[in-house]
């Protein structure tokens, strides 16, 4: 037991030495002009493909109060596919989004030409935040609204639910609802994602017998 | 500044001392490669290291270039398309079949060993460079695994895989880094006792399909001169990294530069294909120690941790965490980090440990026995991970280097004609998601059949509660798979 705790605390020991040597690192590598948080909803909730997407972007300071006078640029890309922001995407539209009577709100419109990600960045200042978004095909819309089986994510997707972000480089923050949940509900259960949870479960229980079989065997003919 | 080739300092796993019988045991009906002329006469070619590090030192130049002078989009940019989605995604392919064979061709210790040796290939009596020895309390893992796990910070916190220009930096780093150490000390110190991913190939390598060991140990135990180790004229240099083929039971050090192929009078080194896990399953226990253990327990967390911060819910709970604790969003991250790439796998993994010390009832089986043997026992479920979290990388996202190759520096080239091509991959994400599914179960199976054979080795014929103690190792590895199973079912964000 005392050896155990040695283990232990050697296992403790190194964490904690990792943690000393990020110490330096993590002071010098502060957020460098103020902490800007921006929060980004669109209307529709689920952006219709050619069809203009209003988009309310929420600047707030480190104080949480809300940031007037900004110059806010908004551009989309197309996500072709994903790794940390290195999308090889197709350029989309741009716009300034212009400030709304609301202190601290800003009001811009796209148009998001085809169905697919998107990928809104919001670049204010020297802050930035990049938000997904997942726009439908016409016909997948209105499919949307009426299937029952969607009906909780779009609820929960409501623009009172517009989802703050805070500004940290140049990855995804934050997204919006990207339709995943809504497509896994409709597809039913993942009778693969089920079945390889079961083949685990069978492998373990069914790999020991046979090979304590095949090692006795073994064991028996080099003794032979 | 000149130092002279000196016999080597016994190392943990470079003994020479040969307690090996006559005809290494399950060597027969393996493929040996060697034994075909061409291959050999390949291996025993001077250039044949230059000749592969060469055009990967080029790439990484054009990567320092594109990094610094290009594009700043990281799709758009080679440097960050070829370092990442291509060499860090397929690499981890390579340990699986062949162990550790981009250490033949890595560019990063080619310069600095060009500059070493005072040579591009040819041999030379003398080294530039002081030549000292490696201190022999850091002759362990801890440096590269600090290293290792310093880079994956890193790359979390600034955003490294989609910066050009923090890659070109990484390159430069480990350039620098690689070329003082390797002109302070001797040899491939560097390789061996601190490269960042040197550590994580060496372990991987345990499991490769291939291995080079000697064809009889008794012929290297009867030879006293040991050019493996020391060399052997303008013929070869002795092993870079210490490794003294006559003893070598598994691949974690070997790096596959074929000088002992080039240097053996004795014509007795092999390259075999064998089954996969071999090391795993067969290790010998005198020469393991905690450094390897830790670092195996370390790469079972750190895939799982790698593909958790790309899942939907992952933001959620770090915004949920910044709530309650007040705490910086980097402090946060980085308790995460250190729980879940650290303190979660040790602490599960000790527990595991302890249950099995406890049930085993055997006096001589100890908790350092049992840590230290069955954490390699989780490697195939940590490295089929990685392989699982690569593959949508590789296969679904690599075509976006083609386009790029016409335009490395995204500045309107069409080098190619390729340039302005709008490609998508040709494996459907489903495909891809079941074929990680596949990888997890094929990773889960390795480790069910390790942790057996550990059992039987370390439990013997008389442990008659064999089953009772191997029973918490299942468990955890069961738990480990499950929980890989349902990160990899979870809807992904766009982040690595």
């Amino acid at each position: 037991m005392i050896k155990a705790a040695k283990y232990l605390g050697g296992s403790v020991l190194l964490a904690a030495l990792m943690t000393t040597s990020l110490v330096p690192l993590r002071a010098s590598a502060g957020p460098s002009g103020g902490h800007v948080t921006i929060t980004l909803t669109t209307m529709p909730d689920r952006p219709v493909a050619a069809e203009d997407t209003r988009v309310t972007i929420v600047l707030k300071d480190e104080r949480q109060q809300p940031l007037g006078n900004a110059s806010v640029l908004v551009r989309a890309d197309m996500i072709m596919s994903g790794m940390a922001g290195m999308q090889h995407g197709s350029a989309g539209p741009t716009a300034t989004a212009k400030p709304s009577e609301k202190p601290g709100e800003y009001l811009a419109t796209l148009r998001l030409t085809d169905p697919g990600d998107w990928r809104i960045s919001v670049t204010t200042g020297h802050s930035s935040g990049e938000f997904k978004v997942t726009v439908l095909p016409p016909t997948l819309e209105s499919s949307a609204a009426t299937s029952p089986s969607t009906a909780p994510t779009s609820q929960r997707s409501g623009a009172d639910e517009g989802r703050a972000a805070t500004a940290d480089g140049t990855r995804v923050i934050k997204g919006h609802d990207d339709g995943h949940g809504a497509a896994k509900e409709a597809a039913g259960p993942n009778y693969y994602f089920v079945g390889s949870i079961l083949g685990v479960v069978v492998i373990t229980i069914g790999m020991v017998p046979i090979l304590r079989r095949r090692g006795s065997r073994a064991e028996r003919a080099e003794a032979a | 500044m000149a130092s002279t080739l000196t016999p080597p300092t016994p190392t943990r796993t470079s003994q020479p001392s040969c307690s090996a019988e006559a005809t290494n045991a399950g060597d027969r009906g393996k493929w040996n490669l060697l034994r075909f002329g061409p291959v050999k006469r390949l291996a025993q070619w001077r250039g044949l290291q230059f000749t592969l590090q060469l055009p990967n030192v080029l790439v990484y130049l054009l990567v320092i270039l594109t990094g610094f002078y290009g594009t700043q989009q990281g799709g758009e940019n080679f440097a960050t398309v070829l370092t990442w989605i291509i060499w860090w995604s397929a690499i981890v392919f390579t340990f699986v079949f062949f162990g550790r064979l981009w250490c033949l061709m890595c560019p990063f210790s080619a310069v600095a060993e060009w500059l070493q040796r005072v040579s591009l290939w040819s041999v030379k009596a003398e080294t530039f460079g002081l030549g000292l020895k490696w201190p022999h309390k850091l002759r362990n893992l801890y440096p590269a695994t600090g290293l290792f796990l310093l880079l994956t910070w890193v790359d979390h916190q600034f955003g490294l895989v989609g910066s050009p220009l923090y890659t070109a930096y990484l390159v430069l780093v480990m350039l620098a880094l690689a070329t003082v150490v390797m002109l302070l000390f001797e040899r491939r110190t560097f390789c061996r006792y601190i490269c960042p991913i040197g550590g994580l190939i060496g372990i991987y390598s345990l499991f490769a399909g291939a291995e080079l060991r000697v064809a009889n140990r008794a012929v290297c135990k009867a030879h006293r001169e040991k050019n493996c180790l020391v060399g052997n004229g303008t013929k070869g240099y002795g092993c870079p990294v210490r490794e003294y083929p006559g003893n070598m039971d598994n691949n974690a050090f070997c790096t596959l530069c074929t000088e002992c192929i080039k240097t053996c009078p004795k014509d007795n080194i092999t390259f075999r294909f064998r089954p996969f896990a071999r090391d795993l399953a067969n290790l010998t226990e005198k020469r393991l120690g905690l450094d390897m253990s830790i670092l195996a327990v370390v790469l079972l967390g750190l895939p799982t941790f790698q593909t958790m911060v790309m899942i939907e819910p992952w933001e959620g709970w770090m915004d949920w965490l910044r709530q309650i604790t007040g705490l910086p969003q980097m402090a946060v991250f980085s308790s995460a980090f250190l729980v879940g790439t650290l303190l979660a796998p040790l602490g599960l993994f000790s527990a595991g440990t302890a249950a099995t010390t406890a049930l085993s009832r055997e006096r001589d089986v100890t908790f350092r026995r049992v840590f230290i043997n069955f954490a390699f026992a989780f490697v195939p479920i940590g490295l089929l991970m990685h392989l699982a979290h690569n593959v949508k990388h590789l296969f679904g996202e690599s075509y976006v280097a083609v386009p790029v190759l016409s335009d490395p520096f995204g500045w309107g080239w069409n080098l190619f004609g390729t340039a302005g091509l709008e490609l998508s991959s040709p494996f459907t994400t489903d495909l891809l998601t079941k074929a990680q599914y596949a990888l997890i179960l094929l990773g889960h199976g390795f480790a069910v059949y390790v942790s057996y054979r550990i059992g039987r080795r370390l439990f013997g014929e008389k442990a008659d509660r064999f089953g009772f103690a191997l029973a918490p190792m299942l468990v955890l590895t069961v738990a480990w798979s499950v929980f890989n199973l349902w990160v990899l079912n979870m809807p992904l964000m766009d982040r690595h």
